[in-house]
């Protein structure tokens, strides 16, 4: 014998579990997601700043560089000039006839370079200094080819050259200055970036954790919530059926004996107020029946024991304790059954139970003189049985929620039916207890087939 | 004549029982609850026992349990207000014959289950 529960407060508590945990994850991924794109902009930003700084900084290494070559080419065509000057050897002009070229040419870098106006501006006034420079060296040796070296040399004696080549010199520190300063500012406004970047960062990961935290918390107390909140239902709806149960009980004892003749002779219509009591008060006991029943499939203490059993003999059972009503609407009952005994895993008490319920249905939900067919068939590891009647029949909007607590479908005969609505929800919990369900075939106004689908020789 | 003990503290349930079964020529007594079920075991001995479960002092179960030591020869037939349960399932293990349901069980139920376990 094989035993399984309905699922019970840990299951249940288990599978909202995994409900929030669908849901944490989603929020999870979706905060992880936030937090990755989040650190990935800042980095790429910090990457971004320290590669611009980098690109500054080689900017003007290079430009260091050229004014350097400048002052070299101008003061290495100076003292060539001097040179000539003295000795009147023209190979010692070989450096002032290529400063001019090698200064255009680093004066053209330096402006495709330059960042600032103010390095333009002062990168010009440069140029200018070292064109005068260079045309006072070329005045000079028009001087020495016209007058001679004396003459030459004593323009030399004069500080114009020396007032040039400072100005130059000068001009040129000053623009190495003022890069310079430019990229130590650069480098503090990089660094300070990179550190805000930083602050963020550690700001956007302490809030993920507090938001994990927070999240494993909340979770933790809803759950507990949700642990209680299952447990007094399940208590209160015990305690609630108890109580309901027993003046119902005592209803029926007392009623039952008076109709009896225990309590002496009531006239005729003393007997049909109290058999009409005593018939509310079986549909009140019903309801409480099906209302606990629900409750304990729902609350996990409703315990199925499968073994094999004669499903002939269980349907038969079913089929007589449900023959009064069939006789009362004077309907006939048609069976297709095997003629050998057929051994099915079930639980017997409960698959009666679910039969009957599913043969009262088809007795009630159909017009007197009809007919309710009764078959059983197996499709390879399935046993089909099938309830059939000529009733009200189901609309497809109806099907969705027959299966659903409390749905009762609205037609002529089943206004007048009482029920509480619970009988097929509990019947489809047990059978899918079973491993197997209940499935509907129906047309309105034609009649349905209830079909309890149970697996075949096999363990659950 | 045959003796049944009625141990069922709702006093409407219990007369009721009583009624029914009197009428048909048993002898009848009643307990509102173990302890006083035990307290008539001392004195006499009933051919049957219809006991409740759920009862004030001393439950069916722990008067189930008191009532296996005496070795007594009655048989006990449970009433509950659950056709199954753990609870129910336990006194039929002590040794209970058979068990009803007393929202189901009016009096003829109450007479064919009686007479099924003991004569008149």
């Amino acid at each position: 014998m094989q035993i399984k529960t309905s699922p019970q407060l840990p299951t249940k508590i288990k599978t909202y579990f995994s409900t929030l945990t669908s849901r944490g994850i989603v929020l999870s991924v979706g905060a992880l997601l936030f937090v990755g794109v989040l650190t990935t902009v800042l980095q790429v930003n910090s990457v971004n700043e320290l590669k611009h700084f980098a690109d500054q900084q080689q900017s003007i290494a290079g430009d260091a560089n050229l004014l350097n070559n400048i002052l070299l080419a101008t003061v290495d065509a100076e003292t060539g000039q001097r040179g000539y000057l003295l000795t009147g050897d023209a190979t010692y002009l070989d450096p002032y006839n290529s400063a001019l070229p090698t200064i255009n040419v680093d004066f053209k870098k330096l402006g495709d370079t330059s960042q600032s106006n103010q390095d333009k501006a002062a990168i010009d006034t440069l140029r200018s200094t070292v064109i005068e420079k260079m045309s006072e060296l070329q005045s000079t040796l028009n001087v020495m080819n016209v007058s001679g070296s004396q003459a030459a040399i004593s323009i030399v004696d004069t500080d114009k050259g020396l007032t040039l080549m400072n100005s130059i010199r000068s001009q040129i520190r000053a623009i190495e200055g003022r890069q310079n300063d430019s990229l130590n500012a650069q480098r503090v406004h990089v660094l300070g970036q990179i550190s805000a970047y930083q602050t963020v960062l550690v700001a956007v990961r302490l809030s993920a954790l507090a938001f994990l935290l927070t999240g494993m918390y909340l979770i933790g107390r809803l759950l507990y919530q949700r642990y209680e909140l299952e447990k007094n239902k399940g208590e209160f709806i015990d305690i609630v059926a108890h109580q309901l149960r027993t003046p119902a009980s005592v209803v029926k004892l007392q009623l039952g004996a008076i109709l009896s003749g225990y309590m002496g002779k009531a006239s005729s219509e003393q007997v049909g107020a109290i058999q009409s009591a005593y018939d509310s008060n079986e549909r009140e006991i019903q309801i409480i029946e099906d209302v606990l029943r629900v409750a304990k499939v729902d609350n996990g203490s409703t315990v199925v024991r499968v073994k094999p059993e004669n499903i002939n003999k269980i349907l038969n059972a079913s089929i007589r304790s449900t023959a009064p009503m069939r006789e009362l609407r004077k309907q006939n009952l048609v069976r297709d059954l095997p003629k050998k005994p057929v051994s099915v895993n079930l639980d017997a008490m409960y698959i009666q139970m679910v039969l009957e319920n599913l043969l009262d249905n088809a007795s009630k939900y159909s017009l007197e003189k009809t007919e309710i067919a009764v078959s059983l068939e197996f499709v390879g590891p399935w046993a089909l049985i099938r309830i059939a009647d000529n009733g009200v029949g189901i609309s497809k909007r109806d099907k969705l929620k027959l299966f659903k607590k409390f749905s009762r479908i609205h037609s002529e005969i089943s206004d007048s039916i009482s029920g509480s609505g619970l009988g097929l929800y509990w019947s489809q919990q047990i059978a899918e207890l079973h491993g197997g369900r209940i499935t509907v075939q129906s047309v309105k106004g034609e009649g349905s087939t209830f079909t309890l689908v149970l697996p075949y020789g096999k363990d659950l | 004549m045959s003796l049944i003990l009625i141990v069922e503290d709702e006093k409407p349930l219990q007369d009721v029982y009583k009624l029914v079964l009197h009428t048909h020529g048993y002898e009848i007594l009643t307990a509102n609850n173990g302890l006083e079920a035990l307290d008539h075991l001392k004195s006499f001995d009933p051919e049957l026992i219809l006991l409740d479960i759920n009862m004030p002092k001393m439950n069916g179960i722990e008067f189930m349990r008191e009532f296996i030591k005496l070795k007594s020869v009655s048989a006990v037939i449970v009433l509950s207000n659950m056709s199954y349960s753990e609870q129910v399932d336990e006194v039929m293990k002590l040794g209970a014959v058979d068990n009803i349901t007393k929202a189901k069980t009016g009096p003829a139920e109450l007479l064919a289950l009686v007479e099924r376990h003991a004569g008149t």
